[in-house]
């Protein structure tokens, strides 16, 4: 085989393995790009940055493609938007001194439990909510009960055993169902004062 | 377990967790990001660099939308005109590219500048695996991407094409046109396709709004079956448990 035919050969296997490994980032995107978006918003990221923030992980995706494990695509996904979603809440905070999710004590704009909420105005009452929960428990919270992952499966992306996972679940939804009573009883409140 | 919980919650509660698990981003977000990933080779790039150069802020996602369009325009040029013994995908000719429709041409040359004040640079993320994320100078603009050589896998942009084709005729109650798309999609990639689950997902889609709630759920438990833990699998079976509320 001359020289020129094996550069040949080269060439077109490297083009190939470039092909696989688009492929590769195609799929990830296009299995896994709601899932990283809700992540990021469930995590503090506003709707108006949640596409800038998920692009910032799949670039990281694209950056360690070759080290990351088929079966710990997802995995890899949540830790990285769970840690782009940190950073850029911190940067907001140290930029504009105001948190993106800061949360006050009672809804701003509260909803009244029984009136008919739009998908918006549930999505920013649910945000609301799970800012008030410790991030220990919001990251089992959100992967167990809003993308129904199993025990196993999230002990794996948190790192933490599953007798752990449970607890912390346990934990999460207590407060969060405290939550969700204390909306109701106060919101319940101001509509009594309401004509 | 799950169940009992979110009984305790009430409708009130559930209504939360459910706006919750249905947020979706918009497929404009998605195809820009992947009009990103094309124009941007991220191996090449530290992350935070190319998130720079390429941020998927409103200013900006038009002009990416507008390097997709000549990627997708340029393959299907090339791949019926440069080699007369290709077939071209019908798909491509005959069903609506989304992308291509609703990308401004006007974009071609403007996306070879480096938008200004993306928000996304204010981004401190620094994992730490991440040690030479920086390695491109953030005021460096970007390369001027290659429509003809962006290297999307041909048959991965078709298949895009046809799922997304498929999709907007069951969004728009075009039934026959979705039926048809779907049929292709089947004919051509049904055993290879990376999309399987998605257009699974879409057929499962398609039948619930043609009334025909049996072979949806015929569909979705195939689909479950054999992508257990996929997303469109999930998306699926909840559809069905929705459409018997």
């Amino acid at each position: 085989m001359s020289n020129a035919t094996a550069a040949t050969l080269g060439g077109q296997a490297a083009v190939r393995v470039e092909d696989a490994r688009q492929g590769r980032l195609h799929r990830l995107v296009l299995e896994h790009h709601a899932f990283v978006w809700r992540c990021l918003r469930r995590f503090g990221v506003p709707a108006g940055d949640a596409d800038d923030a998920a692009q910032h992980v799949f670039l990281v995706a694209a950056k360690k493609l070759d080290q990351i494990p088929a079966e710990q695509e997802k995995t890899f996904l949540f830790g990285t938007a769970v840690r782009v979603a940190s950073n850029a809440r911190r940067s907001s905070v140290r930029m504009h001194e105001t948190p993106w999710m800061e949360v006050p004590e009672v809804p701003s704009h509260a909803p009244l439990p029984d009136e008919q909420l739009s998908q918006a105005e549930r999505q920013r009452v649910l945000d609301e909510i799970l800012a008030r929960l410790p991030l220990e428990v919001r990251d089992v919270f959100v992967l167990a009960e809003l993308e129904h992952w199993s025990a196993p499966d999230i002990a794996r992306a948190v790192s933490i055993p599953v007798g752990t996972v449970a607890s912390r679940l346990r934990r999460a939804r207590e407060l969060f169902a405290g939550e969700v009573r204390r909306l109701q009883a106060r919101t319940g409140t101001t509509r009594e004062k309401r004509p | 377990m799950s169940d009992a919980f979110r009984d305790e919650l009430g409708e009130f509660g559930r209504g939360l967790l459910e706006a919750g698990e249905t947020e979706r981003p918009s497929t404009a977000s998605r195809d820009a990001l992947l009009a990103a990933l094309v124009a941007a080779p991220a191996a090449t790039l530290g992350a935070p660099a190319a998130a720079k150069a390429f941020p998927l802020h409103a200013a900006s996602k038009w002009l990416v939308g507008g390097a997709l369009a000549v990627t997708f325009v340029a393959g299907v040029w090339v791949g019926s005109h440069a080699d007369p013994n290709r077939v071209a995908p019908s798909l491509a000719q005959e069903a609506p590219l989304p992308l291509v429709r609703e990308a401004p041409v006007v974009a071609i040359p403007v996306h070879l500048e480096a938008p200004a004040a993306p928000q996304v640079v204010s981004y401190t993320y620094s994992p730490r695996a991440e040690s030479t994320a920086t390695s491109m100078p953030n005021d460096e603009p970007p390369t001027a991407p290659e429509p003809s050589v962006a290297p999307v896998p041909p048959t991965l942009a078709e298949e895009i094409a046809a799922i997304d084709a498929a999709r907007a005729a069951v969004n728009t109650h075009r039934l026959d046109e979705a039926r048809a798309a779907l049929s292709h999609y089947e004919a051509r990639y049904g055993r290879t396709g990376t999309l399987r689950p998605e257009a699974k997902l879409v057929t499962v889609q398609m039948h619930l709004a043609g009334g025909e709630r049996e072979t949806a759920a015929a569909v979705a438990e195939s689909l479950a079956q054999a992508y257990p833990s996929s997303v469109a699998a999930h998306r699926a079976m909840r559809l069905l448990q929705e459409s018997s509320r």
